[in-house]
């Protein structure tokens, strides 16, 4: 039985001034299931990623979320996990204020629950609770892009989108993370979207890939399908490159 | 108090440099203050050798030094040739009006200037702040000095405002009030002129500040969290934009002293200005170090106000220390 979507979008469309960034990308995202976008490089992955996240508007096309069109507003049910860690967390809070802040701007639950949650949050992904009275530059890399993760999934959001989020971390914190979300799609129906440039790294984990080129996507289908038929060159280049990459490890 | 009292030593070792170094320009300029006698042929050269060996001009430069600084920890900056008194007591007197007018101004200008630049920077790219980077570059355009001589000339013409003066000259018969507001009415032109010479250099750094802290990817991150603007400034922006801001209320305490040097030259005010000038003319070296010295005291003490602010506001600098 096909599942309720989430996200649909429709001929989306994006210039800056007279480059075409995105064309006539249209592609659903049912409630629980994970789509990753992969690309080269300026392909147009990460400006379709804010597009979606509201921090661009579209020239074109439609973005409905829950039936609802997005009208390139943010929606706080959607949250985008940016590819700088380190930069993404503001860098005078403690890493509890980082997880709580978007619980207070959303204003759910009294102060100590918040934290308390925060903590929680923290915990599940895997950093101390005593390390919530930490700043984010004392966090290592991989710890800051977790502290993100956890800020994100503390307010159990409906769609989240990881803009090359998993990349910075070593294979053991990104299957800690991976089950973490697959754990929240599952049992919240949260809706994820993997952009990435390592075909391999996704291929692993979400049941949908759509290959990306020069703002358009040139290859959707379900991950098993498109390993196995690799119809577009792009997405044997995606592939050989990332097997290649892979082997030396 | 490890971190104060390493900036407090490093400024000591500052401050002592300064001095040695401005004494060796003073002691290396053309001239001295005897140099216009050596034009009057009724003055013999053995009169004048006389007058400088009275003034300790005749001894190494080191030992001049040693006593001048002797001195200047004294409180008296060396003496005055040409007021044949101590420099520091007559520098100390001026102060006051210099740090009344430049205060003042400071305090008025970042009082423009914060919520101008904050407000433009939201706004930034929209016509309103195109609008108001034209009416900055603008101001920053003219210099102060002209600004001076119109506001002056614009005194003299209309005779609404006093063309120079700290007060009028019945001012002790005034009453509370009538001082404060003739005070006030003396006040206002060299004010504007201050204010309208800092404001945009000012409001230019406010807005650059908040508009980079605004663009940074942890204040897009509290936006995908539906974040309010109040919220949104307060909270991440401008705590984030404190760093150079702090760093540039530094340099405003630092040059309280040396700000309206030529202003107060140019409309009449009693400071520092027309002291340091006719000191220099007359080449009355005490007083000219004594001005350097003190200005120099309040440019390193607005520098360690400024780190010891930053200390306080970003908890980076805690942390590294």
């Amino acid at each position: 039985m096909a599942r309720e979507p989430l996200l649909e979008v429709r001929g989306l469309g994006k210039s800056f001034g007279r480059r075409g960034v995105l064309r006539d990308v249209s592609f659903e995202l049912a409630r629980g299931a994970a789509l990753a976008l992969v690309g080269p490089s300026g392909c147009g992955k990460s400006t379709l990623a804010r597009c979606l996240a509201g921090f661009e508007k579209p020239d074109t096309g439609q973005i409905l979320f829950e039936g609802q069109s997005l009208g390139g507003r943010i929606h706080p049910a959607i949250q985008l996990i940016l590819q700088q860690p380190a930069a993404a967390l503001n860098p005078r809070f403690t890493a509890e204020e980082i997880v709580a802040e978007p619980l207070a701007i959303q204003r759910r639950g009294t102060r100590q629950a918040r934290r308390e949650r925060a903590r929680e949050a923290m915990e599940r992904a895997g950093l101390a609770r005593a390390a919530a009275g930490k700043r984010a530059l004392q966090f290592s890399g991989g710890e800051r892009q977790r502290l993100a993760i956890a800020r994100a999934l503390v307010i159990q959001p409906k769609l989240m989108i990881l803009d090359e989020s998993l990349s910075g971390l070593d294979a053991g914190v990104r299957a800690q993370v991976i089950g973490w979300i697959d754990e929240a799609r599952r049992t919240t129906g949260l809706g994820c979207l993997v952009v990435s440039h390592d075909i391999a790294m996704v291929a692993g984990w979400v049941e949908e890939i759509a290959v990306m080129d020069d703002g358009a996507i040139v290859e959707h289908a379900s991950t098993a399908r498109l390993i196995a038929e690799q119809r577009h060159p792009l997405t044997r280049q995606l592939w050989e490159a990332s097997a290649a990459l892979a082997l030396p490890s | 108090m490890k971190f104060l009292a390493g900036r407090i030593l490093h400024s000591l070792f500052l401050l002592a440099g300064v001095s040695l170094l401005c004494f060796l320009f003073a002691a290396l300029a053309p001239g001295d203050y005897f140099a216009e006698l050596r034009m009057d042929p009724t003055v013999s050269n053995q009169t004048i050798a006389g007058l400088r060996a009275r003034a300790g001009m005749d001894r190494p430069f080191l030992a001049r030094y040693g006593a001048w600084a002797a001195s200047a920890l004294r409180g008296e900056f060396g003496y005055s040739l040409a007021y044949g008194a101590p420099a520091g007591p007559i520098v100390g007197e001026r102060i006051g009006a210099t740090l009344l007018l430049t205060g003042t101004a400071t305090l008025l200008a970042w009082l423009l200037a914060v919520p101008w630049g904050v407000w433009s920077a939201a706004r930034r790219g929209a016509w309103l702040d195109g609008i108001s980077r034209a009416i900055l570059a603008l101001l920053l355009a003219v210099p102060d000095l002209l600004l001076a001589i119109v506001f002056l000339a614009l005194a003299v013409e209309t005779g609404s405002f006093p063309a120079g003066g700290m007060v009028s000259r019945d001012f002790s018969s005034l009453g509370a009030a009538a001082k404060l507001r003739d005070a006030a009415w003396h006040m206002a032109l060299p004010v504007a002129v201050l204010v309208l010479g800092m404001f945009p250099v000012l409001a230019r750094h406010v807005r650059a500040s908040v508009a980079e802290a605004l663009d940074s990817p942890f204040v897009l991150s509290a936006r995908a969290n539906g974040i309010g603007e109040r919220r949104l400034l307060f909270r991440h922006a401008l705590p984030a934009a404190l760093n150079p801001l702090i760093s540039l209320f530094g340099i405003s305490v630092g040059t309280l002293l040396s700000a309206s040097l030529l202003v107060e030259v140019v409309m009449g005010w009693p400071g520092l200005g027309p002291l340091f000038l006719e000191a220099i003319m007359a080449r009355d070296f005490a007083i000219v170090l004594a001005v350097v010295m003190l200005s120099t005291v309040f440019l390193i003490a607005g520098n360690l106000l400024a780190d010891l602010l930053l200390y306080r506001a970003d908890p980076r600098i805690r942390v590294r220390s």
